[in-house]
């Protein structure tokens, strides 16, 4: 035995050390602020769907900010993650997609990309662009899939799309179906000598049955006259594989200047709402005082089915406008207050399922007061009513002073 | 097996002083390395506070705190780590070449040992992987020791993280070696232990055929590295769990080919 004393003593080293290690790991609690919603008013499932990403700097600490995500109400920093969980959960950032990857694993496989869903009672279609060749010459086609859901019956289509120009760049943006005929609307970069960058809109009809292309209509495309531009930009949909007649872009101008310094200056004059009915293609427009204010983006609005929400944001309150496609009208107004803060940005807005989730944060750092606790607020958007409202507080005893920033939400 | 045990114990007893030397450099090092580090900005600090007359609260602001993943992340501690898998990952290779260039050609009496010569094979990978996980278990032990260090010699206020949980976590080479999860260190270790089991097979080659066998060891660990990245080429295709599983899967396959081959090549093709 004494001659082996060496390799005993390493042995029982490596085991006593490393086993300690780990199952003091799997045991003992965080050492880090446990954030969480505490309810102030309203129902607390609501907030069940909210996912949030982000980090948390603890205050005068320099090095790398901790990680972390919030999913049902539970944060999980991702230091302290297990590597499963790291690989599994909110894989690609696409929670959007889990509940069709669970219900149609196969169909699901090797498809990504919310955009590129439709899903209605019967169907469930998966159309996206793809590309081949060199950066000089490309050549795209849709590889398109649909799942009968009924008979579970599935069929893969690719067709080429004939290209009249070049084009650096080609994708989808949503996907509808009209009929039996799908509508792919889709975004091209094309190739130009200026420095100026193009943008098309184009809405292919296919038609499933035949296999063909039968229409490719352009709708907008970005113009430039001298020192001033024309472009459009997509206002963010809310529930974007779900059947929509309509898809929605916001046109804005822009003059070019400069400033005292001799800077290139961008300043947006107007911008108006312009709806394209899928089905008719016909447009519509839907002009509002507010989308002027030069603050304003396309990216901040959504819409759904036949309804537009106008989102503007100051920094103590939000204002939403709802308009209805059909009836041509501003139909509702609502305001909700909104933690104030430097930096609009780090007030986060989703519109889903009629619901505003409203996540207002003061995020500003360097600080010389304590971060205020992040305030959201959940709304019904038909009534106006406030379903929840609550803030976002570490647990007792694991108060940190620090900095926590959202960089993401999404709503399951 | 008691004779593997026996192959065991005379490489471990064969490395000790190297093993020996490694813990004894790490520990001078790294707690040097946690008192001056922590002296130096407590120094730094009274003496900023004084010349600029500036307040604790001020230079805070300007400064921050001190964490243990500074001093952690400093060469006072990455300097002996360092040194030690330089040495560890030679040490793969010292370990069949000094059987055959050392003082007498031991490996002639190894291999004629009344056992199966596969043991003197994972006799020697069990010693590299018990003398690496044995300077991580130091490692470990040491920690905890130098976090009380740091939280004594530097007043409360002046402190950031001191956890040396989140320190490992901070840095990723530490987080490689010292994950946080258990299943992420059997990741890091199986790899690990694969590779070793692959240079043994390159070595083996190369004892085997000499310079032809140098270019096959390369060819072989440039084939099994290719191997084991495949199912990333069809990531797009595979779900999470499923390129987890499949590398898991490669990984032993792999493992076993190279044992396969190192038997075949100890018991038919190595020369003295």
């Amino acid at each position: 035995m004494k001659r082996y004393w060496k390799t005993i003593v390493i042995t029982l080293a490596v085991l006593l050390g490393i086993g300690t290690f780990y199952i003091r790991n799997a045991v003992s609690a965080s050492s880090l602020p446990q954030f969480t919603f505490v309810k102030e008013s309203g129902d607390d499932s609501e907030i069940m769907p909210i996912v949030l990403a982000g980090s948390f700097d603890r205050s005068g600490h320099f090095g790398s900010s901790e990680g972390l995500q919030i999913v049902d109400n539970e944060i999980q920093y991702s230091s302290e993650q297990s590597l499963i969980e790291q690989f599994t959960e909110g894989y690609r950032g696409e929670y959007g997609l889990i509940d069709l990857q669970e219900k149609y694993r196969s169909f699901m496989r090797g498809k990504w990309g919310s955009a590129s869903f439709y899903e209605d009672k019967d169907f469930l279609l998966y159309a996206t662009i793809k590309e081949e060749g060199s950066s000089e010459k490309k050549d795209f086609s849709f590889s398109i899939s649909l799942l009968d859901k009924e008979n579970e019956e599935r069929t893969d289509i690719k067709i080429e799309i004939p290209m009249k120009r070049s084009i650096i760049y080609m994708g989808e943006v949503d996907v509808q179906m009209v009929g039996r005929m799908l509508k792919v609307v889709a975004e091209h970069a094309p190739y130009t000598n200026s420095d100026f960058e193009d943008k098309e809109v184009h809405v292919y009809t296919i038609d499933l049955s035949s296999k063909k292309i039968i229409a490719d209509d352009l709708i907008f495309y970005s113009e430039n006259a001298g020192e001033s531009f024309i472009n459009y930009q997509r206002l963010a949909q809310n529930n974007i594989r779900n059947p929509n007649k309509y898809i929605v872009y916001e046109k804005y101008s822009v003059q070019e200047g400069t400033d005292s310094y001799g800077n290139k200056t961008m300043e947006k004059r107007a911008s108006e709402l312009i709806a394209y009915n899928l089905e008719t293609g016909k447009q519509q427009t839907i002009q509002t005082g507010r989308l002027n204010n030069p603050d304003y983006s396309g990216y901040e609005s959504f819409y759904n089915d036949s309804a537009i929400y106008v989102i503007e944001r100051n920094a103590e309150k939000l204002k939403i406008e709802t308009y209805d496609i059909h009836r041509k009208k501003l139909m509702k107004t609502f305001e909700f207050p909104v933690l104030s803060s430097k930096n609009t940005e780090d007030t986060k807005v989703i519109i889903k399922n009629s619901r505003i989730y409203l996540y207002s944060a003061d995020e500003s750092y360097p600080r010389q007061t304590k971060q205020p606790p992040a305030q959201l607020i959940i709304a019904d958007l038909m009534t106006g009513k406030t379903v929840y409202k609550g803030k976002l507080v570490a647990k007792k005893g694991t108060e940190m002073e620090g900095i926590l920033r959202t960089h993401y939400m999404e709503i399951k | 097996m008691n004779r593997f045990l026996k192959l065991v114990n005379f490489e471990i007893n064969r490395a000790s002083k190297l093993f020996a030397s490694l813990l004894a450099i790490v520990a001078v090092s790294q707690f040097a390395g946690v008192v001056v580090r922590s002296k130096s900005y407590v120094s730094e600090a009274s003496r900023v506070m004084r010349e600029q007359s500036i307040t604790q609260a001020e230079f805070l602001s300007s400064h921050g705190t001190i964490s243990f993943s500074q001093i952690i992340t400093s060469l006072w501690f990455l300097g002996p780590i360092a040194l030690s898998a330089a040495l560890l990952i030679l040490y793969i290779f010292l370990i069949w070449y000094r059987d055959w260039f050392g003082k007498n050609t031991f490996i002639y009496r190894l291999l004629m040992l009344p056992t199966e010569r596969i043991n003197i094979f994972f006799a020697k990978a069990t010693a590299i992987v018990l003398l690496v996980l044995g300077l991580i278990a130091f490692q470990l032990f040491l920690l905890p020791m130098q976090q009380t260090i740091l939280e004594s010699l530097v007043p409360a206020e002046f402190l950031g993280y001191s956890d040396y949980h989140h320190a490992l976590n901070s840095f990723w080479f530490l987080s490689l070696i010292i994950p946080h999860s258990f299943d992420q260190f059997l990741l890091s270790y199986g790899v690990g232990i694969m590779a070793v089991f692959l240079l043994f097979t390159a070595i083996l080659f190369e004892r085997s055929f000499r310079w032809k066998g140098i270019v096959i060891g390369i060819l072989f660990i440039i084939f099994a590295g290719l191997l084991l990245m495949a199912p990333f080429f069809a990531e797009d295709m595979l779900y999470p769990t499923e390129l987890l599983l499949l590398e898991g899967v490669l990984l032993i396959l792999i493992t076993a080919l190279s044992i396969v081959i190192s038997r075949f090549l100890l018991n038919k093709k190595v020369t003295v």
